[in-house]
């Protein structure tokens, strides 16, 4: 499909960007810039630069940044660079302020790592944390000044061809930039709703006396979802200590720290990249489910003291629902990272 | 189901713990015939529910002695909601929202309506998961609060199943005074425990409140700074052009003190006075502001005469109108003795606030609507910049709590040209425009707090008990006092009396200029 540059505003010289911005915020309409962030997105080719722009247009509206949506064609025979800028507003409410943030639009065609990441530092706004959202697989070499400058990644791992050898880059990432760098992977932002409602079912005292003795693990997931499952699976193991055992067939298994073996297994199905996990005892059961379209999951908490039935928040997997997840401050990262190491051995 | 176990009893809560996570129940709102509903509640659990923050199966009762059906119910809300959302009002989500809203007629008195209520209240939980969940909130006068909880205790409506909760919501004014808060207290203690007891002042929840702490504790440059050895005093207003409307009543019963300091100001100089809490769960940063109520100079009644100004506005204008003066507003004595203008002067008597003076006041009929922190630095030494231009003025750290809610500082800066000309400047920070969206309304923080079972932004017990200690030092000097200090005036649409001037001036200090 042709390239069409329509939807990302007005072209523009690469070294007349700062000056046409600044004309932008001239005028005598009643517009304020805001400018919390600066928000790189990086993907390859043009392809995803408009459907990008529409994600931006709608990410602002809740983060007030800087927005520069980079694609990028190294193999491109020709070298060139293209730039387009625009402004997306919205009224907070009726007859107030304009409040704006920007949008700079680069295409490298043909360009070396270095000249894309000059391009894109040359346009960051200042003093601003840079976050750098890294669509599909991560690069090899992140050795660049721009790496350096980073804050937060963020990633999809649901996107990733081999999720093998990018979790390997990504702990090269982590070990290069160490904590300064704070991992986003939308992918875990995916299983939040579950997990924030498989853990307050665990409130229920019936149910927390059972939490050691979990012997099934089911997950129901979408066919493209398999790594989700694998990662909510890692975060069960880190938190309830499992360790990983030998097995056969299509089924996981753990042993906890008290000696209880568990089998996970993992079910496709259509709908929800994961529309349902159950998790049982002995004596107890907690189904999760999640009906496609829903907004609401429904736990029904079965144990000798009889079964009770609770709906939480289902959250959304809709792009920009989970980036807005992520940008929440005090987002933590530390139960993730555990998880990604159980996920690593998983893969293996 | 409790969601404050902690993560050792239950590991799958480790990192999840950092935002509100309400769970669907019922909310059920006495006295939901009320402004207060239609105002504040219901936009405020309309706005949450737009957010995507409200639980989809929570339903909001009201509860109310006029007869009304659900949907007409609705149709007030749905009207007061276009005025009073800080979104407006999408068609949508109302669609969505609005079945979940319902009326429910009764006398506060009759056993019979919380029979039917608890009935009804079972059957929303067994059509939607909410697990016998309940958050009651008394939007209604002190003197219904007893007959209230007496029937949701007599009903059984104040226990709840296993796992589940059951919260009340408790509004201003909390008592008259002293004896009266602590019986007050008593009686709720008596049907809901302390931590299932939340007394609102939404003060609290406004961002910029919130923002005190995180100004001070998270950012380096100011904790330093923030003690006798650099700041001068501190100012805090609350002003408003309005006068007491159709609450004469009320307020003839209240004053600009019991109505505004006992509570919401004296939580602001909580807020900005106490010291860092040592995590931020809501008990340790509700200590924290005892040890400032505890610590607040307690005036005798001399002293009160010394430090304390009262005042009443007299006639005059208000946005280019004439306005009547307190004495002839409606249902007010003539004779009147309640003040609608407090102005005083604090001291935390602690080694963080040794000799800073804190200067509140509070007034009705002011020029404009404006409630601010103003934090005074010393000043230079007098070389010199300070020697060369006299009264360059002090570096002020403002915290506008509304409207236009954000930080500004000022600063002293060379005027450009080849003179040396030193103005003052202004860094200013707006939340509306840094952030690029409008803050929440401080009823949707505090409701989902109230729902996600936080009670740091509420007020405690014993919060409540000393903050009238304070206050009632001085509403005894004024009203048990043989010779009691006299009532000053002020015009309306004036910035109140010359005596508030003259308690500055004597320390050679004035009140900002808002």
């Amino acid at each position: 499909m042709a390239f069409d540059p329509s939807s990302l505003g007005l072209p523009v010289e690469l070294s007349q960007i700062s000056r046409t911005l600044n004309s932008l915020w001239d005028g005598p309409e009643q517009r304020t810039r805001a400018c919390l962030l600066n928000l790189v997105v990086f993907s390859q080719g043009a392809e995803n630069l408009a459907a990008n722009t529409e994600l931006i247009s709608k990410f602002v509206r809740n983060h007030a940044c800087r927005a520069i949506l980079l694609g990028n064609s190294p193999l491109a025979k020709a070298q060139k660079a293209s730039a387009w800028i625009q402004a997306h507003c919205h009224m907070t409410k009726a007859g107030a302020q304009e409040i704006c943030s920007e949008q700079i639009t680069l295409l490298a065609e043909g360009l070396s790592q270095n000249t894309v990441a000059n391009m894109i530092m040359a346009n960051l706004d200042y003093d601003l944390p840079l976050n750098l959202w890294w669509q599909g697989d991560l690069p090899e070499n992140t050795d660049s000044p721009l790496w350096q400058r980073v804050d937060k990644l963020i990633i999809d791992s649901l996107d990733w061809h081999n999720p093998a050898d990018n979790l390997l880059r990504l702990s090269q990432i982590r070990a290069h930039y160490g904590t300064r760098l704070t991992l986003a992977d939308l992918n875990w932002t995916r299983t939040l709703s579950l997990r924030q409602a498989v853990a307050l079912s665990f409130d229920l005292p019936a149910l927390q006396r059972d939490l050691a003795s979990i012997d099934r693990l089911e997950i129901y997931h979408a066919p493209d979802a398999k790594l989700t499952a694998l990662l909510l699976t890692g975060w069960f193991a880190a938190q309830l200590s499992w360790q990983r055992a030998a097995g056969n067939g299509s089924a996981l298994h753990f042993v906890s720290p008290t000696g209880a073996k568990i089998a996970c297994v993992f079910v496709e199905t259509h709908g929800e990249a994961i529309s349902a996990v159950t998790l049982g005892s002995e004596s107890s059961r907690l189904s999760l489910q999640r009906e496609k379209g829903s907004p609401l999951l429904t736990a029904t908490a079965t144990s000798s003291e009889g079964s009770t039935v609770a709906h939480f928040p289902g959250g959304s997997g809709d792009s920009i629902s989970l980036l807005n997840e992520e940008m929440m401050p005090g987002t933590q990262h530390k139960v993730y990272l555990k998880a990604l190491k159980t996920l690593g051995t998983l893969l293996s | 189901m409790n969601a404050s176990s902690s993560p050792a009893l239950n590991p799958l809560k480790e990192g999840l713990s950092n935002r509100p996570l309400p769970r669907p129940c019922n909310v059920v709102i006495f006295g939901a015939s009320g402004d207060l509903t239609s105002r504040k509640l219901i936009p405020a659990l309309y706005n949450l529910e737009a957010d995507g923050d409200l639980p989809a199966t929570t339903r909001i009762t009201g509860f109310a002695r006029r007869p009304k059906t659900d949907e007409t119910f609705r149709t007030e809300l749905g009207a007061a909601l276009t005025n009073f959302s800080r979104s407006g009002k999408q068609e949508d989500i109302w669609q969505d929202f609005s079945p979940r809203v319902h009326y429910h007629q009764s006398e506060f008195s009759n056993g019979e309506g919380y029979k039917e209520l608890a009935q009804k209240l079972d059957k929303f939980d067994a059509e939607n998961g909410t697990a016998g969940n309940r958050l009651f909130y008394l939007s209604v006068g002190p003197s219904e609060f007893e007959g209230i909880l007496g029937k949701l205790a007599e009903y059984g409506l104040n226990k709840t199943r296993e796992g589940a909760w059951a919260r009340v919501i408790v509004e201003k004014p909390f008592g008259h005074d002293r004896s009266t808060a602590h019986a007050l207290n008593e009686k709720v203690s008596h049907v809901f425990a302390e931590q299932d007891t939340y007394r609102i002042d939404h003060y609290l929840g406004k961002e910029t409140a919130q923002n005190i702490m995180v100004l001070r504790f998270a950012n380096s440059i100011f904790e330093p700074l923030w003690n006798h050895r650099y700041i001068d005093h501190i100012q805090i207003t609350a002003a408003e052009p309005m006068g007491v409307e159709a609450r004469g009543p009320y307020y003839e019963s209240s004053g600009a003190l019991r109505d505004m300091c006992q509570n919401h100001l004296t939580q602001i100089l909580c807020l900005v006075a106490m010291e860092p809490p040592t995590d931020l769960s809501a008990d340790s940063v509700r200590d924290e502001k005892l040890k400032v109520v505890r610590a607040l100079r307690k005036y005798t009644p001399s002293e009160v005469a010394q430090n304390v100004v009262r005042a009443q506005y007299t006639a005059g204008a208000i946005s280019g109108k004439e306005v009547l003066g307190y004495r002839a507003e409606d249902r007010v004595s003539p004779q009147s003795q309640t003040e609608t203008y407090v102005a005083f002067r604090a001291f935390v008597d602690n080694w963080r606030w040794d000799g800073v003076p804190f200067y509140v006041r509070v007034g009705k009929r002011m020029p404009k609507h404006g409630t601010e922190i103003a934090i005074y630095f010393k000043d230079t030494p007098g070389v010199l910049f300070n020697a060369q231009q006299a009264g360059l003025g002090p570096n002020v750290l403002v915290i506008r709590i509304q409207p236009d809610e954000g930080i500004s500082l000022r600063i002293q800066s060379k005027r450009p040209g080849s003179q040396l000309a030193i103005e003052p400047v202004k860094m200013d920070f707006h939340y509306k425009t840094s952030f690029g969206k409008p803050s929440p309304e401080a009823y949707e923080r505090l409701l989902l707090d109230a729902m996600s079972g936080d009670a740091t932004l509420f007020a405690r017990r014993d919060e409540v008990d000393a903050a009238w200690t304070f206050i009632d030092c001085i509403e005894d000097a004024w009203h048990k006092n043989p010779v009691p200090p006299a009532m000053a005036e002020y015009p309306a649409g004036s910035w109140g009396p010359k005596e508030a001037d003259d308690l500055l001036a004597k320390d050679g200090r004035s009140w900002r200029r808002l």
